[in-house]
């Protein structure tokens, strides 16, 4: 008997009644769960309860009036009165305000990912006027960091790679566009509302605009499978809507969708038909790459690989003729060791052949089939043509390398037809398993709250030819001012990366079984500023980071919350913070001197340790795995600019909680273990970089105490003690190694140090 | 100063106490400090440690990258053979894979088969060296997966479902039943040199889990994880120790008495020191006997790269490692078990490689008292298609059927369970999903399946997603 007829569910098919894993329903509970899911098909809203209809999050805000204080006057930042009304509410003291060392290091770090420059720490501290620290925050505002910055978050959203992931994972040698795009956006302050417009639908929204159609490249991303051989289209098709739908209605929405496209939500009001009526709007796209280049530019580019071509070909020829004997000594091995059953069949005329044998005529070939693995083997015995053949194959790999890139493309997500195609609900999310047909649009249960299924606004007609409109109806609908989702997700993503935590912690789930927010006075009254402010951004970043709150202390002092409010829901101090992976190396590189701030372009190849370069996947005759920037600057650009390929990953990102860009991550991880401190200790970055703050540092003075002061203002923006001073000196002076070699060993202890690593 | 030096003592005592406690104080910390600091619901730090008595606590996954052929290896089929060379007789059904015709042609095997032990298991002359082994091995001959596509196979085989980003069964395991050893990573791959499997590093993700369960990639030579060895070779061990004891002492002024976070930090720069000694002692293969050297295959060209792998595989678990799987195949095609063009010349330079060390690796596991508390498990991410790709030699992927072998760690020796049909296409009789196997193998390292779960994405997430069972008739 098979073991999938015991109780467990059946093998390899979801059951019917989908559980919660672990969980398992009395039996008349079932049934009326079934029931009421049969019910749904037809109606979808009798599915719901009211109850679940109305939690908080699906219905719109309803104004926000901080309070004043307990002496009637008003806080100047309205963040400060509502944080301050909530912890009286449960008695607890805020800490007292951080230092202005402190507080420079982490406004620098939150908004640009970098440490402060000694000279900006100095003009700050010397800045005593009232309008120091908002003078400190337009200035990081402005800088080209901050999109550099904010990008990244974005990106783990939309879970940005260079290239397809799944077998080949080929090279999206276009996507670093919408990285570009996306750092531009976030530089002019883009307003929110069109900002994801232009993701969600950019080719409807701006008809021929080359940014837009980049922008549309949001929604794919993600990993895409791009294979060879008897792929059914219908499946493919399915998981390239399937990504679209769910990243959409998470990044945008903060709705975990994906869980109804099986069965109905089992916690959210969401039943199998919203996500399918969602998946709808996107029924008419296709993901393409566009032309977005001059004519002009792309028959450059044609001229200048035709001189290629023709400086490769005398070498291949070359390489062709080398080749020949040995390809020949190996096709007559092969033709010896054909069996009798298959030289007869070569023997027999073409028209005496029955249809299987044809076929096993075509078969021969194959096995007559000369692989370049085993040319390569045949040729290694004969070093001289073995080192002929090498150095042939470099050659012709250097001028490819070295070949202009194809004209610019954007990758992005379009429609070719005017008329959208039928969606299915699909019985536990199988294409081959339709059930019937829905009509495109957002959850009903939002529609409901908003007023009704007329705020939903479907498209009069199509736009053009080859555009339904659908996706731009849904763009407005999100940026609706009534909709009770999209300001609330963003400011808490916001909130999120300047306090460490979100005001919901779960901050791609708003959902009933997202956490409800520590504050949600002070969640709605921000997004209410948003939609009030146009939707622009910065102003919000502004205004949390003038609030009080923000430049509290980080560390518990003698304040009753490290025992009544330990996970500082309610904000009594403020967060400290473990960089992130590439703020890590982003600062190593700016504490060191070596930081290369050039910004934009094509993704760059950084070391990789040859441990991970020689595993690389491929099936190719390859020269160079992992070609590296041939400018060592280059190799010192913002991890923003660093080539990401989905399978294979850089340790240093591994180490440190970098997302593997396979889902869209909202919250990055944050853990402490061994392979981290290996990284930061042996790898070839952290020793070089140590070495070149040693030669800055001794280029910087001749005087030791002044080196060793720069070298804390670099990496920790204060001061030596002067036991820290002593103990550093010591420690330079311990031994007789060469003065660099001393030197270097103290600069790797400080940007290995918990000081360095974590922002206070 | 006092306070502080308390917190000091403590991470004293955490680093000198046995291995017993110690380790999993240490490990505790750790594991605090990723599951702690995440933020928000979607973690889920329970109490960790099997659900129940386990049969085996450490598993060794021998994945055959590409797909072997059943029909070739652990599954006779005579009607196949006698079909050879026509098309495939329509009631056998549709093969789904992913290049081979409409029409196919029946492709029978050449192998010559014996049956071996008293469970008169049958296996073919490529694997010589396994006869030994039949009242040894479980046999289950029904494997079924979801994917004809390496990639997505390979994920599936790993983690459960075909996508990526979902957390691999070794994460899964380092998640359930946390590190026995306190100097080697809990979860270690081994790829061939030639590349990893198609999937790449996804397949020992640790998905949504904490980025410490995820797999460690052993590289080959005396220092086999990445970094082990600093970059430039000045850094000798007292100059290293020199170094972090002055970083200690920073870190010390900086840390409150009682921030585990930090200390936790302290602990893992030390945890790494003690690695960089430990972990080449573990990969050197030195003081391994002539006798065992033979057993293995090591000093024969044809062998000594997988019996190199094999027997670190068994240093690695006799030193503590929860979870080792080893990669035959990757990279280029010719270095696969991916035997599209010709089955019998693929499958004799990989079972050249493979048998011998194999097969040492259970005898070398039995003989040291190992196998027991040791499970092994031998397996691709699919098998093979009954019939010729295109009129060739060789074979296409086949989901639908295929041969896994399981040994030690509490499975039933000389079973063979599952059957395929007439030709070796379907799994007729004890259909073996890949949910099932994953429940098995938790199963039998002490964990439900259905318990083992992570909040995630607001949903309770585990390896076997909504399915899986146990597939009692191999446990002993």
């Amino acid at each position: 008997m098979s073991p999938s007829a015991k109780a467990d569910p059946p093998t390899g098919k979801r059951p019917n009644i989908g559980m919660r894993p672990g969980n398992r329903l009395p039996l008349l509970l079932a049934l009326t769960i079934l029931l009421c899911r049969h019910l749904s098909a037809a109606d979808p809203s009798t599915a719901n309860s009211a109850a679940l209809g109305k939690h908080w999050s699906f219905v719109a805000p309803v104004p926000v009036v901080p309070p004043p204080l307990p002496n009637g006057k008003q806080m100047e930042n309205p963040i400060d009165a509502l944080i301050l009304a909530k912890l009286r509410d449960q008695k607890i003291k805020q800490v007292g305000p951080a230092p202005k060392p402190e507080l420079l290091r982490r406004v620098t770090y939150d908004l640009t990912g970098l440490p402060p420059t000694t000279s900006e720490l100095k003009a700050f501290l010397g800045d005593r006027s009232d309008q120091a620290w908002g003078k400190v925050v337009d200035r990081l505002l402005a800088s080209p960091a901050f999109g550099e910055r904010w990008a990244q978050h974005w990106l783990d959203l939309a879970h940005y790679a260079d290239s397809n992931g799944f077998e080949l994972d080929a090279d999206r040698p276009d996507a670093w566009r919408y990285r570009d795009w996306v750092i531009h956006a976030f530089n002019e302050d883009m307003p929110y509302d069109r900002f994801l417009t232009l993701q969600v639908s950019g080719d409807e929204s701006a008809p021929g605009d080359r940014d837009a159609l980049i922008a549309s490249g949001f929604a794919r991303s993600g990993p895409r499978e791009v294979v060879a051989g008897n792929i059914d289209p219908e499946v493919r098709r399915q998981d390239e809507l399937t990504e679209a739908t769910t990243t959409v209605g998470s990044v945008f929405l903060g709705l975990t969708l994906g869980c109804a496209r099986c069965h109905d939500h089992k916690f959210d009001p969401l039943p199998t038909t919203d996500y399918y009526r969602l998946e709808a709007v996107f029924a008419g796209t296709h993901l393409t790459d566009l032309p977005i280049h001059a004519k002009s530019e792309k028959e450059q580019f044609d001229r200048e690989m035709e001189r290629v071509h023709t400086r490769t070909k005398p070498l291949e020829e070359a390489m062709a003729k080398l080749e020949a004997p040995y390809r020949e000594r190996l096709l007559k091995r092969k033709e010896a060791a054909l069996t009798p059953r298959e030289l007869e069949l070569r023997a027999k005329p073409k028209d005496q052949r029955t249809s299987e044998e044809a076929r096993l005529f075509e078969g021969i070939s194959v096995a007559l089939k000369v692989d370049w693995e085993e040319v390569a083997a045949e040729v290694a015995p004969n070093s001289v043509d073995h080192e002929q053949r090498e150095s042939l194959k470099r050659q012709i790999y250097e001028i490819g390398h070295r070949a202009p890139k194809p004209a610019a493309q954007a990758m992005a997500m379009s429609e070719g037809t005017c008329e959208l195609p039928e969606t299915w609900v699909l019985v536990r999310g199988n294409i081959k398993n339709k059930r019937q047909t829905v009509e495109p649009g957002p959850p009903d249960v939002l529609l409901a709250n908003m007023g009704g299924a007329g705020v939903f606004h479907p498209p009069s007609g199509p736009i053009d030819d080859t555009h339904t409109g659908w996706r731009l109806a849904l763009a407005r609908w999100m940026v609706a001012s009534n909709n009770p989702l999209t300001a609330r997700v963003i400011v808490n993503r916001l909130w999120q990366h300047h306090f460490g935590r979100g005001l919901v912690a779960t901050s791609s789930n708003f959902g009933t079984r997202g956490e409800v927010p520590a504050n949600q006075a002070l969640l709605d009254y921000l997004a209410a500023e948003l939609v009030r402010n146009g939707w622009r951004l910065k102003p919000i970043h502004r205004l949390m980071l003038t609030s009080k709150v923000y430049q509290l202390c980080s560390e518990s002092g003698d304040s009753t919350g490290a025992d009544r409010d330990p996970g500082n829901r309610y904000l009594w101090r403020m967060a400290r913070k473990r960089m992130d992976a590439e703020a890590l190396r982003d600062s190593i590189l700016a504490a060191t001197g070596q930081l290369n701030r050039t910004a934009y372009g094509p993704g760059v190849l950084i070391d990789l340790e040859p441990e991970v370069r020689s595993l690389i996947f491929t099936e190719q005759e390859v020269v160079e795995l992992w070609p590296v920037d041939e400018d060592p600057s280059q190799r010192c650009r913002r991890s923003i600019y660093v080539y990401r390929k989905r399978n294979v990953h850089y340790p240093f990102f591994d180490a440190f909680d970098a997302p593997d860009a396979l889902t869209p991550c909202p919250v990055r991880a944050v853990s402490t273990h061994a392979p981290q401190a290996l990284v930061m200790f042996n790898s070839g970055f952290a020793q070089e970089s140590a070495k070149a703050f040693a030669r800055l540092l001794l280029r910087f003075s001749a005087d030791e105490h002044t080196r060793v002061t720069e070298a804390f203002l670099r990496c920790y923006a204060r001061k030596p003690s002067r036991e820290e001073m002593r103990e550093a000196l010591r420690f330079i002076s311990s031994n007789t190694d060469p003065e660099l070699t001393r030197w270097s060993d103290f600069a790797l202890a400080l940007i290995n140090s918990n000081e360095f690593v974590y922002v206070p | 100063m006092a306070p502080m030096d308390a917190a000091w003592s403590r991470r004293r005592f955490l680093q000198t106490a046995g291995q017993g406690f110690g380790a999993m104080a240490l490990a505790h910390l750790l594991a605090a400090d990723a599951f702690g600091s995440t933020g928000g619901r979607d973690s889920a730090a329970k109490a960790r440690g099997p659900h129940f008595a386990p049969r085996a606590k450490r598993c060794i996954f021998l994945f055959m990258v590409g797909g072997p052929s059943q029909m070739e290896l652990f599954d006779p089929k005579p009607a196949l053979d006698g079909l050879h060379g026509q098309k495939l007789p329509p009631s056998f059904g549709k093969v789904t894979s992913q290049f081979v015709e409409n029409d196919p042609i029946c492709l029978g095997s050449t192998r010559k088969w014996g049956r071996y032990g008293k469970s008169g298991m049958e296996m073919s002359d490529l694997i010589p060296h396994m006869y030994q082994h039949a009242d040894r091995i479980a046999l289950v001959r029904s494997c079924v997966v979801d994917s004809v596509v390496h990639a997505p196979a390979h994920y599936q085989m790993n983690s459960g479902r075909m996508f990526m980003g979902h957390p691999s069964l070794g994460s899964w395991l380092t998640y359930g039943l946390g590190s026995e050893s306190q100097n080697l990573p809990a979860f270690v791959v081994m790829a061939q040199p030639q590349g990893t499997p198609e999937g790449g590093a996804p397949c020992w993700s640790s998905g949504f889990l904490p980025a410490t369960v995820q797999g460690t990639l052993f590289r080959p030579g005396a220092n086999p994880i990445v970094n082990l060895d600093p970059s430039d070779p000045g850094y000798d061990r007292p100059r290293q120790r020199h170094l972090l004891d002055y970083l200690q002492t920073l870190n010390r002024r900086k840390t409150p008495p009682g921030d585990t976070e930090l200390e936790a930090r302290i602990a893992s720069y030390e945890l790494a020191f003690r690695m960089q000694a430990e972990a080449p002692e573990a990969v050197d293969l030195s003081k391994e006997t002539a006798e065992t050297r033979g057993l293995y295959g090591l000093d024969q060209l044809e062998t000594a790269e997988f019996a190199t792998r094999c027997i670190i595989a068994r240093r690695l678990v006799e030193r503590g490692v929860r979870f080792v799987q080893l990669y035959s195949g990757g990279g280029p095609v010719a270095w696969q078990w991916d035997a599209h063009d010709d089955v019998n010349a693929n499958h004799e330079k990989m079972c050249g490689a493979t048998d011998r060390p194999v097969a040492a690796l259970l005898t070398d596991l039995e003989r040291r008292g190992l196998l027991d508390e040791t499970l092994v498990v031998w397996g691709g991410e699919f098998g093979r298609t009954p019939v010729s790709q295109k009129g060739s030699r060789g074979r296409d992927h086949n989901a639908t059927g295929f041969s896994m072998w399981f040994a030690g760690g509490g499975t039933k020796p000389g079973t063979i369970y599952g059957s395929t049909d007439e030709i070796g296409l379907k799994a007729v009789d004890g259909r073996a999903h890949v949910n099932d196997i994953h429940a098995t193998i938790l199963h039998l390292m002490g964990l439900d399946h259905t318990k083992l779960t992570f909040l995630h994405s607001g949903r309770d997430e585990r390896l076997t997603d909504v399915a899986g069972a146990v597939i009692r008739p191999i446990l002993a």
